[in-house]
């Protein structure tokens, strides 16, 4: 199934955030990643996935360094301190969101 | 392979960031980019629909190069300062503009006894021509150094050219039009109009430039900067041609008051900061009438001094401006733009 750009819209932070918590990964590797965890719902745009990485690296939630592995050289991002904040306050935010839906949606259904 | 280098060549020409960061950027694209359509390959394409492909998902060049520059912070510490400094070319040359007007060279002497002597123009009128005709080459000048952002430093001397036509028309008008007498005196009808024509024209342009951010960031940084550029500029030349203290003051207090409410206002509109953006506005006005109430005692030596304060003084305005734009802005944008990537996933 296709993602709703609506629905989408403002959670891609979260996921980038818990995505590089795990791991530090590079751009191209991110898309994959989200594509394969939720079962092909998430397929993100490169055009929008790297000015939105250049812009959590610019307020602090990322940091980046180049690393070269097998003759080729990759931009891989991490998380930092600052981040992880971010990350749990996202976290946070959309836990409670997803509650409430929840109990609206579920309630309609009784 | 090629496809990718016209591609990412498009990009950079449109990346305005500093070239280091702008070669970094592209790099990180290019891998991006090889992987991608080497995965592509893999899975049965052929090698040029792979290429397409791959730059496909990208989306136009032009568009995420403007994303990533706003991402990276416009042009860097570069981009500022050229911006600054061509600003200043632009108050400069438009200082001397004026100092040349009012100094009254032999060329304008000449010119203003021969229209005397026709009844055709006053020599204000001839004045305020002069103006416009000096005035009008600094926008290029300036524009030439702004690189890029030509239109920025080009807009402030273009908007006062205009206003200055508005003044010549508003004069052309009075001959046939009842106007009250604040605007038909000779002494004063310039900076008096001045506040009348210049202060909603650019409130307005100011208002649409800031709305406009939502979209086109640049756009917010010339109503921005223009507006307080020539609230600035225009208290400045009201305080030149009054000379008493009651009169100092209200004009200090009221400019002051435009500047202050004005930066306000406009943060006001996104909820935040306004009483910041109020505090730089009122502090220079009040330098503003310290300086000019030094002025009324001054010698001629002491005034030189005094004006180069006002100058540099009215620069701090111009930076403060600039800068309170480009943070807006940014902010702006990134509430329309990259909150919403989504769009292409």
């Amino acid at each position: 199934m296709r993602s709703d750009p609506q629905l989408v819209k403002g959670t891609v932070r979260l996921l980038i955030l818990k995505l590089l918590d795990s791991e530090p990964m590079y751009g191209y590797q991110m898309i994959q990643h989200l594509e394969h965890r939720s079962e092909g719902y998430f397929r993100i745009g490169e055009g929008a996935l790297y000015p939105l990485l250049h812009e959590m690296e610019h307020q602090g939630f990322l940091r980046a360094r180049w690393v070269e592995q097998g003759g080729r050289r990759r931009r891989y991002y991490r998380v930092t301190a600052k981040g992880r904040k971010e990350l749990a306050r996202r976290l946070q935010q959309w836990r409670g969101l997803s509650r409430a839906v929840t109990l609206v949606t579920e309630a309609s259904h009784a | 392979m090629r496809d990718f280098e016209d591609y990412l060549a498009a990009i950079q020409a449109h990346l305005s960031v500093p070239g280091r960061r702008s070669q970094e950027i592209v790099a990180e694209l290019r891998t991006h980019l090889q992987a991608r359509a080497a995965d592509l390959r893999n899975a049965g394409m052929d090698s040029g629909q792979a290429v397409d492909e791959a730059v496909r998902g990208f989306g136009d060049p032009t568009t995420l190069a403007r994303r990533l520059a706003e991402a990276n912070g416009g042009q860097g510490p570069v981009g500022p300062l050229r911006t600054l400094l061509s600003l200043l070319i632009a108050f400069a040359g438009l200082f001397i503009a004026f100092s040349l007007v009012e100094g009254e060279p032999e060329l304008l002497q000449r010119i203003d006894r021969a229209a005397a002597a026709r009844s055709f123009l006053r020599p204000h009128d001839l004045g305020i021509l002069a103006m416009i005709l000096l005035c009008t080459p600094v926008a290029p000048l300036a524009g030439l150094l702004a690189g890029r952002r030509w239109w920025l430093a080009a807009t402030p001397p273009v908007v006062w050219g205009i206003t200055l036509w508005g003044v010549i028309l508003a004069e052309l008008i009075r001959k046939g039009l009842p106007l009250p007498k604040w605007a038909l005196t000779t002494e004063g009808p310039y900076s008096l109009m001045l506040v009348f024509i210049a202060g909603p024209l650019l409130a307005a342009l100011g208002w649409v430039g800031f709305r406009a951010a939502a979209r086109r960031g640049q756009a917010a940084t010339v109503g921005g900067v223009g507006v307080i550029y020539l609230v600035g500029f225009g208290l400045l030349s009201l305080l030149r041609q009054v000379h008493d203290l009651v009169g100092l003051l209200a004009i200090a207090g009221v400019a002051g008051l435009i500047v202050a409410v004005l930066g306000a206002a406009l943060l006001w509109q996104k909820g935040d900061r306004w009483r910041r953006t109020a505090l730089p506005g009122l502090g220079v006005c009040l330098v503003l009438l310290a300086l000019m109430i030094a002025s009324i005692t001054a010698d001629a030596d002491q005034k030189v001094w005094i004006w180069l304060v006002v100058i540099l003084t009215e620069m701090a305005m111009l930076a403060v401006a600039a800068g309170l734009s480009r943070t807006l802005t940014a902010r702006m944008s990134r509430s329309t733009s990259t909150q919403d990537p989504g769009e292409q996933s």
